[in-house]
């Protein structure tokens, strides 16, 4: 069980792509907080999984003593049901500092740091209420965080308004040293024809720059290029649900109502079905109706050659916020996995055909380990 | 049928994308690499080594079988059921345990590899007994040489064993550098032979096979000579 707790509405930034709602001071109770965890894990000794806590916003560092006292009190109650339980964060980094950071390596509290690449491309969306950019204060921290843990994801959203700057944006986030970048495309915007041209042109460079990247042996990952390798080295019975809402994952907003996911956190609205509550749990109905218009095939897709694995149209939540329909990806989803597809092939093609030992121990590691293993072997025979 | 979820009836952003189009694609562009299934059944016939090296020309015979380990044999009083190695007292099934590996979360960010702990340790307490003719006992307490700890499974017989970690397992603490360092001068002495697997990504099967097998041909050579270590009384001290 992925429980995404949103501790708070409330963030010290205000990035106009923000698909969490409106953001006011709302709070997680103590006893809202504490609910939770018995919640979650009592659902994860039951169906023995582990409890896997993921702290969310709005800021969840802005409910700082809510969040500590809860990884306590999780850590006390998982100990004593026999589950484990995993802590993890979505943060924008301005509010942490070292005293957390202690705090999270003594209870192994990972967490994805937002950042849109250079300080071009981030100050565009990612702005305090006054409209100054952040990059500036986050920069400072980046040497820190890499420090305290050098595999840190980087969480990148591209718009139509920082789309021009992508290519430099993430070379430069591989540049300082984040060797993990998850690049979102916010599909629920407006984008033109040219903003699409634009983007192929963008991200030509950036697998031109990735391609350079592996080949000197750099052990990267980046969604937008491994996933669709990896789901087709998986082939069809291999791919992973990579969208499971109310499956394994459920979204849980302050108040202790229960949602599919982040995206439907948005309590001051209220349009989309709640799933239960932390005291009276998951309702099994909605849950099974959420579960099987998730798993439905997408409506417009049909036989698309790209509908393979390949495409990133698993997102329910993603699509009901872009098109108001659970089964239908927009528009502008499609005309980014269209640009993004040969891309990723054509990368892929080259390094194949290289044999590059990082790529080939990324798609096929079972076949590199052959290797190790048959030299052992030999190695061992009288 | 089932009432679907409410269609938002305002305008939605996907309104205002009117330059662009979902238009599913009939012939696209192809992968020329090939799935993981091709390219493990090719490699399975031709040897994994020949694939990697980028030819078909220089295909090499498949690895030779695992040569017999005759330092490591059941013990005496054991029946011909539990020869070919055993856990637990019990002889062991014909196939290894699966380990599964799924996928949990995304959403925020990409989902994450999981697995769950205990098949990852049966699978391993079924290659080490079956290809070291082991008598296997699981979460074995050893108290020996100043040291506590809850091994995954060991042959107190044999005296040899393993300790499986990764990030999620809640016994990791108890392997402090000290401990590893025992575990090495153990090993190295020939008092006790004890591998030591930490996953830093995800279990796969094929991969803790291979530590297993070279463990082995490692203690074949410099069996260990501890005499049999009976498993400690009270368990070792609990630890985050």
């Amino acid at each position: 069980m992925n429980a995404l707790v949103h501790l708070t509405h409330d963030c010290n930034l205000r990035c106009p792509y923000c698909f969490t709602g409106k953001k006011f001071d709302r709070e997680m109770p103590i006893e809202t907080a504490k609910q939770t965890v018995e919640f979650v894990v009592e659902y994860a000794k039951q169906h023995g999984q582990r409890a896997v806590f993921s702290f969310f916003g709005g800021e969840p560092m802005m409910a700082w003593p809510t969040l500590r006292e809860m990884v306590l009190h999780a850590e006390a109650v998982a100990a004593e049901a026999g589950v484990t339980a995993l802590f993890r964060m979505n943060t924008n980094g301005m509010l942490i500092k070292d005293e957390h950071l202690r705090f999270f390596e003594e209870h192994d509290l990972i967490f994805i740091l937002s950042i849109d690449g250079n300080k071009a491309m981030h100050d565009r969306e990612r702005v305090t209420e006054s409209g100054a950019g952040s990059f500036d204060v986050l920069a400072k921290k980046l040497p820190r965080f890499l420090e305290h843990n050098p595999g840190m994801m980087a969480s990148v959203v591209i718009t139509p308004a920082n789309v021009v700057h992508a290519a430099d944006g993430i070379a430069f986030l591989f540049d300082t040293g984040f060797r993990f970048l998850i690049i979102k495309p916010d599909v629920t915007q407006t984008w033109s024809r040219d903003d699409i041209a634009e983007l192929e042109r963008q991200y030509e460079r950036v697998a031109d720059d990735y391609l350079a990247r592996t080949r000197r042996g750099d052990e990267l990952y980046l969604n937008l290029i491994d996933d669709k390798w990896i789901n087709h080295a998986k082939g069809a019975e291999g791919i992973s649900i990579r969208c499971d809402v109310g499956s394994s994952q459920i979204s849980i907003a302050p108040s202790g109502n229960i949602y599919p996911c982040v995206r439907w956190v948005k309590e001051e609205e209220d349009t989309v079905p709640r799933l239960g509550d932390v005291w009276r749990g998951l309702d099994p109905d909605r849950l099974d109706k959420i579960r099987a218009e998730s798993h439905a095939p997408k409506q417009p897709c049909g036989d698309c050659s790209y509908n393979d694995g390949r495409c990133a149209n698993e997102c329910a939540c993603e699509h009901y916020s872009a098109t108001g329909r659970i089964d239908t990806p927009a528009p502008a989803l499609c005309e980014h996995e269209r640009v993004m597809v040969p891309i990723a092939d054509r990368i892929g093609n080259t390094l194949w055909r290289e044999r590059n030992p990082v790529f080939m121990q990324k798609l096929y590691p079972r076949l590199v380990q052959m290797r190790v293993d048959r030299s052992t072997d030999e190695e061992a025979t009288p | 049928m089932k009432k679907k979820l409410p269609v938002v009836g305002k305008p939605t952003p996907a309104a205002a994308q009117r330059e662009l189009a979902v238009k599913p694609v009939q012939a696209g562009s192809r992968p020329e690499f090939p799935t993981r299934n091709e390219l493990y059944r090719k490699a399975g016939l031709l040897g994994g080594a020949t694939l990697l090296a980028g030819g078909l020309a220089n295909a090499e015979p498949p690895a030779k079988p695992l040569p017999p380990t005759p330092s490591i044999k059941p013990p005496a009083a054991e029946t011909a059921s539990l020869e070919g190695g055993s856990i637990n007292g019990k002889a062991l099934p014909a196939t290894p345990p699966k380990i599964r590996v799924y996928r949990e979360g995304g959403g925020i960010g990409p989902s994450e590899d999981m697995w769950n702990l205990d098949e990852v340790q049966s699978y391993i307490s079924w290659t080490m007994a079956k290809e070291g003719r082991l008598a296997i006992t699981t979460k074995y307490k050893l108290d020996y040489d100043g040291v506590k700890i809850t091994l995954d499974g060991f042959d107190p017989d044999r005296n040899v064993g393993y300790a499986y970690i990764d990030k999620r397992d809640p016994e990791r603490a108890q392997f402090t550098p000290a401990v590893r360092q025992k575990l090495d001068d153990w090993m190295k002495g020939q008092k006790l032979a004890i591998m030591f697997v930490e996953v830093k990504r995800y279990p796969d099967p094929a991969a803790l096979k291979g530590k297993v097998i070279k463990f082995l041909h490692a203690v074949q050579k410099a069996p260990p000579t501890a005499g049999k270590i009976p498993q400690a009384t009270t368990p070792p001290p609990a630890k985050k």
